[in-house]
């Protein structure tokens, strides 16, 4: 490489670089915005499922987990048992930073894993709109991009493959 | 196709295939890693896989890539070497000339009507070439036990080769880990020596192989 294409490599380098930090994502808003919609969708999910915990049939169980993230440090963030007879199903809060959505939480059961991804809805939005877009989706491990939104029908489905309620 | 003719192939050729697919496999690591921070949609073949990763489970992800890739290569040298064995035992089989090991391979190969039912290791053709490494006169026996082991080497390559062809059907209690290309490479290579310098010290035709 020749000094001044050196020179201006670098330069250019540095620029790139600079970009970068000034685009960076702010982790602590991120933090806060993830914990937030981990316990808008616990709610949500205790809300489907009211009528079973009013009558006692099952017991929704509510705690917090601390989570450690490369980007996010550690944190504590709400999670979620559900206890239908001696089986359980947890809700588990994995991370915010995943590859192609912004979190993701584990429904481990029974009879397996279903994750819950926040993906934005329309991909095609600009990115500083994306995460105000996002919205829960539903993926099984082994066909994850097989992705069904989640709603109280989607859920009620899993929540009965999860136990093996026929 | 890169190695279907054994002619042309070699242990440095497919260990240059595994270099190229290595360095793939790591740029398309780091294109999933910078993913996470963009947020973007996926492209399809990532997404199937890895729609959801966390970076840990992103690099366990590449790491069993690269395992697979390992193993698979693993096979290609170990049926090349085994390609390379069977060849120079037909052409021994077949030559004019006569001598103990060219009988020796006569008299196996006439056992089967179909010359791939005969066996490369037990009592097959790399015990044919132990047999007559120990018939070598005027060879020290450190050597030759040198070169016997060199062989008994190769044949705990030839586990791995059938768990992988067989489609691992059964539990390989050792760690793939121990099969890398580069070790695979170095015990076939020890292998080919072998049979080079058991046919150098009995003056026989050379044993063909490539590096």
């Amino acid at each position: 490489m020749q000094d001044s294409n050196f020179l201006a490599a670098v330069r250019k380098y540095s620029a790139a670089q600079q970009e970068k930090a000034t685009e960076s994502v702010d982790w602590n808003e991120r933090r806060v915005w993830w914990t937030t919609q981990v316990t808008l969708l616990l709610d949500r999910i205790q809300g489907w499922l009211r009528p079973l915990i009013d009558d006692k049939t099952i017991e929704f169980e509510r705690d917090k987990i601390s989570v450690t993230e490369e980007m996010l440090g550690q944190y504590e963030v709400d999670s979620g048992i559900v206890h239908l007879g001696s089986n359980k199903l947890q809700l588990l809060p994995v991370a915010s930073v995943i590859l192609g959505g912004f979190g993701r939480i584990d429904m481990i059961g029974p009879n397996g894993r279903i994750m819950l991804i926040l993906i934005p809805r329309n991909p095609n939005l600009p990115q500083e709109q994306q995460r105000a877009n996002a919205v829960w989706f539903l993926a099984h491990p082994a066909h994850r991009s097989e992705l069904s939104e989640l709603t109280q029908e989607t859920f009620e489905q899993v929540f009965a493959d999860l136990f093996g309620i026929e | 196709v890169l190695f279907d003719q054994l002619e042309s192939c070699s242990l440095s050729k497919i260990l240059r295939w595994h270099a190229v697919c290595s360095s793939g496999l790591e740029k398309e690591r780091r294109v999933a890693l910078d993913f996470l921070q963009e947020g973007e949609k996926l492209p399809d073949y990532l997404a199937e896989m890895l729609t959801g990763a966390t970076p840990e489970e992103i690099e366990t992800h590449f790491q069993a890539c690269q395992q697979e890739l390992d193993i698979a290569t693993a096979l290609v040298l170990i049926a090349h070497a085994e390609a390379r064995v069977r060849t120079d035992a037909q052409t021994r089989r077949n030559a004019q000339t006569n001598n103990l090991l060219n009988e020796q391979f006569r008299s196996l190969f006439d056992q089967k009507t179909i010359s791939w039912k005969v066996p490369l290791y037990q009592n097959g053709i790399l015990d044919v070439w132990k047999g007559y490494i120990r018939t070598l006169p005027d060879l020290h026996d450190k050597e030759r036990d040198r070169m016997i082991s060199h062989i008994g080497s190769f044949k705990k390559l030839l586990d791995l080769r059938h768990w992988v062809a067989h489609g691992r059907y059964w539990a390989f209690d050792i760690s793939t880990n121990a099969f890398s290309p580069q070790l695979v490479a170095r015990t076939i290579e020890s292998l080919f020596q072998t049979l080079k310098g058991a046919a150098h010290y009995g003056g026989l035709e050379d044993f063909q192989s490539k590096p």
